[in-house]
């Protein structure tokens, strides 16, 4: 296999610009991982949730340590490599080092290591870094992808549904957390497959994956340990050189440290949580051509005939575009389609999970961590879609809502989009709209670098100075 | 016949004078009533002109007082702006350069200027100190502009009032001897002492004799609801603007009282 060929996409006919999810590569792991920190910051109480599933799976385990269940640990800490989801840090091969066993070791001895741990339990799964030597970034990810594999088999099932993509019926997937009763279990279900193995594909979520873990080793070293070594009057190089020849033998050191002490961790574990906003989802990992995805998608749109005929092919396409402009800052995009009066509305619903302040803003001003674009495949916007968008926009969606169609509204409409607002002043219903012309602009900014967050960002300022 | 031609026409000659006295007497009590619609227009007109002027004093004293707080305002952020070109605001004072916004906005109007001036909206991002800067310095600007124009306001309503008092007491005046004396005119004097201070000498006009009498021909002459109004436009309405640009008005309708 050419390295060309190992590098290709296992799923054909879509851009990882244009889905919520990473798109494993044939034969070779992108070199990412799960950080469950991006979990643990969410503002989609979902992800929230597994969060806390992944650290009170954590804590019983320690629990069961520490009183002397060491069965129940072991059934607890059983985190195989997840080569489904095709990350991982190996140069080749989608297998990755499979030290499922080895991992359960090292996390046994370190627990049993350290009575503060077993006392305190762990706020973060990214701590096992700190105090065992053996446990780096590629093992967070794993454990966190085996606690989670329940939701990812859900996720992958719910995005083959939305992009079309081809899944076969009864695909084992093994060693699935069941929460409820801290068990595994194993179960057949309808996947897509690897073309070279058969095996299980399970996706990602792109709001999830960094290349390290915001909690990380090396960034404890330069920070804490450094604080904590300077306190004592030392340098990195100096307390190494007291015995330690090679990186992992000085990480032992430290982590002899750091089980004994472990407020070194709480400390850098705060101060991380503080620093969360900075957090952000991998983006480097796409390599496709921003510009080139710009030019299809805006080639895409223009084919697209206004009209109820091609209006799911409409929904579809500024999917994708939405996707491409503002993912990994609004995610999970959820297309759907009502009836009203007949007449069949299609929407869009993102959930705004930004640390960018415009949609900051839009979460705390509007009421919601949700985001709908409604889609409508018409020249002439009418006064009713207005008035439907209106009564969708409330507390269950929030009070922005962004109608994308073919053209610029009339004098009348934007009139009535006013009016929306003024008769909402209690709780401020914001009505945008995107037309081809502006999405062609937004598609050639990002082509040229800029941030289509800024222009969102203009265009709501320009519609609350229009309304005032 | 001739007998009966000779002691008819007496009797004709009575009746064409009792109708005359009766249509005098009704010409009399119609101007009578005019003029206490006039008395009733005009005190409720000045009243409101009175409350209108409460209404711009107070607006210049909250003009005053923004322009002051405004000063100091702007002389801070000009000094933060030094060498801070593309640093945002703080949050406090994007709030405060709302307010100075909206609070301008509420007493300054017509002013094309600062009606183009928006509150800033954050979202997310506070403006840049050159920005609030630049903005600022418009409202100040239209704070200065508009403390002629509320000045101005003040001294147009209050001549209104001093015209709308001095039609008022000659309108007074004249109800107290209107029952005897349907034709009269009360003099300047009358009025100053029915007003109890001087009158406005443009609505007298003198006579032959030399005494000043009050122009009833000129009250009728203008819609006294729209003179007395606060609107700039109507202080021109000339006679004779009124008399072509509504021939039904109030001009019309006296006559038509007085006819009738």
């Amino acid at each position: 296999m050419s390295d060309a060929e190992a590098r290709a996409p296992l799923i054909a006919d879509v851009s990882q610009y244009e889905v919520d999810f990473v798109i494993p590569r044939v034969g070779v792991d992108l070199p990412l991982g799960i950080d469950p920190f991006l979990l643990f910051k969410s503002r989609d109480s979902q992800y929230r949730a597994l969060h806390g599933i992944l650290i009170a799976a954590f804590n019983a385990g320690i629990r069961a340590v520490q009183s002397g269940d060491t069965e129940q640990a072991k059934r607890i800490f059983d985190f195989p490599e997840v080569s489904a989801i095709g990350l991982g840090y190996t140069k080749r091969g989608k297998r990755g080092s499979g030290l499922g066993t080895q991992l359960r070791t090292l996390i046994l001895e370190t627990v049993d290591a350290s009575p503060n741990l077993q006392d305190r339990g762990v706020r973060h799964i990214e701590e096992m870094q700190l105090l065992s030597a053996g446990i780096g970034p590629d093992r967070v990810s794993d454990i966190a992808a085996n606690l989670l594999k329940g939701f990812l088999v859900e996720y992958t099932q719910k995005q083959c549904a939305i992009w079309n993509l081809p899944v076969r019926s009864g695909v084992p997937v093994a060693h699935i957390y069941r929460p409820s009763d801290r068990e595994w279990e194993d179960t057949y279900e309808d996947l897509p497959v690897s073309p070279l193995d058969g095996s299980a594909i399970l996706l990602v979520p792109r709001r999830w994956v960094r290349v390290l873990p915001w909690i990380n080793y090396d960034d404890f070293l330069r920070t804490e340990f450094s604080a904590y070594l300077a306190a004592q009057k030392a340098t990195y190089s100096a307390w190494t050189r007291g015995g330690a020849s090679t990186a992992s033998e000085a990480k032992q050191r430290v982590v002899g440290v750091t089980r004994q002490d472990i407020r070194l961790v709480e400390r850098y574990v705060k101060a991380r949580e503080q620093q969360a906003a900075d957090a952000r989802p991998a983006l480097a990992y796409i390599d496709d051509d921003a510009c080139v995805e710009a030019e299809s998608l805006k080639k895409k749109l223009r084919e697209i005939p206004s009209g109820r005929e091609a209006a799911a092919e409409y929904q579809r396409t500024i999917l994708e575009i939405l996707n491409f402009l503002f993912n990994p800052e609004l995610i999970n995009g959820e297309p759907e389609v009502r009836t009203i009066d007949g007449t069949e509305r299609r929407d869009i619903i993102f959930t705004n999970d930004s640390d960018e302040s415009f949609w900051e803003y839009i979460r705390t001003a509007h009421d919601g961590i949700l985001v709908m674009f409604e889609c409508k495949n018409t020249d002439d916007l009418t006064i009713e879609a207005i008035n439907q968008t209106a009564t969708y926009l409330g507390d269950r969606i929030g009070r922005l809502g962004i109608i994308v169609t073919r053209q610029n509204p009339s004098d009348t409409i934007v009139r009535k989009i006013f009016s929306v607002w003024n008769d909402s002043s209690a709780n401020r219903k914001v009505i945008l709209t995107l037309c081809d012309a502006q999405i062609n602009d937004l598609l050639d900014l990002l082509c040229k670098g800029g941030s289509p967050t800024k222009w969102m960002q203009s265009h709501y300022r320009k519609f609350r100075t229009s309304v005032q | 016949m001739r007998e009966e031609s000779a002691e008819t026409e007496p009797i004709m000659t009575k009746g064409v004078s009792a109708n005359k006295k009766a249509e005098r007497e009704a010409a009399q009590a119609a101007m009578r009533l005019h003029r206490k619609r006039q008395l009733e227009v005009s005190r409720s007109a000045t009243s409101a002109l009175e409350d209108a002027r409460r209404i711009v004093q107070g607006l210049r004293r909250q003009r005053d007082a923004l322009a002051s707080h405004l000063s100091g305002f702007y002389e801070e952020i000009d000094k933060l702006t030094k060498g801070k070109t593309l640093i945002e605001v703080t949050p406090l004072m994007v709030e405060e350069a709302n307010e100075i916004i909206k609070d301008a906005k509420t007493i300054i109007t017509g002013d094309k200027h600062l009606d183009r001036i928006k509150e800033f909206v954050p979202a997310g991002n506070n403006p840049v100190y050159p920005d609030v800067l630049i903005v600022m310095r418009g409202v100040r600007d239209s704070l200065a502009r508009g403390a002629e124009e509320l000045k101005g306001r003040e001294t147009h309503i209050s001549g209104l009032i001093y015209e709308g008092r001095t039609v008022t007491a000659a309108l007074e005046w004249y109800e107290d001897v209107a029952e005897e004396d349907a034709e009269a005119v009360p003099t300047l004097d009358d009025v100053e002492q029915q007003l109890g201070e001087k009158a406005d000498g443009s609505w007298f006009f003198e006579d032959e004799d030399g005494e000043e009498y009050f122009d009833f021909e000129k009250l009728d002459e203008r819609k006294l609801e729209k003179y007395l109004s606060t609107s700039l436009r109507d202080d021109t309405n000339s006679a004779a603007e009124n008399d072509h640009s509504d021939p039904e008005g109030d001009a019309d309708e006296i006559r038509t009282d007085a006819d009738a």
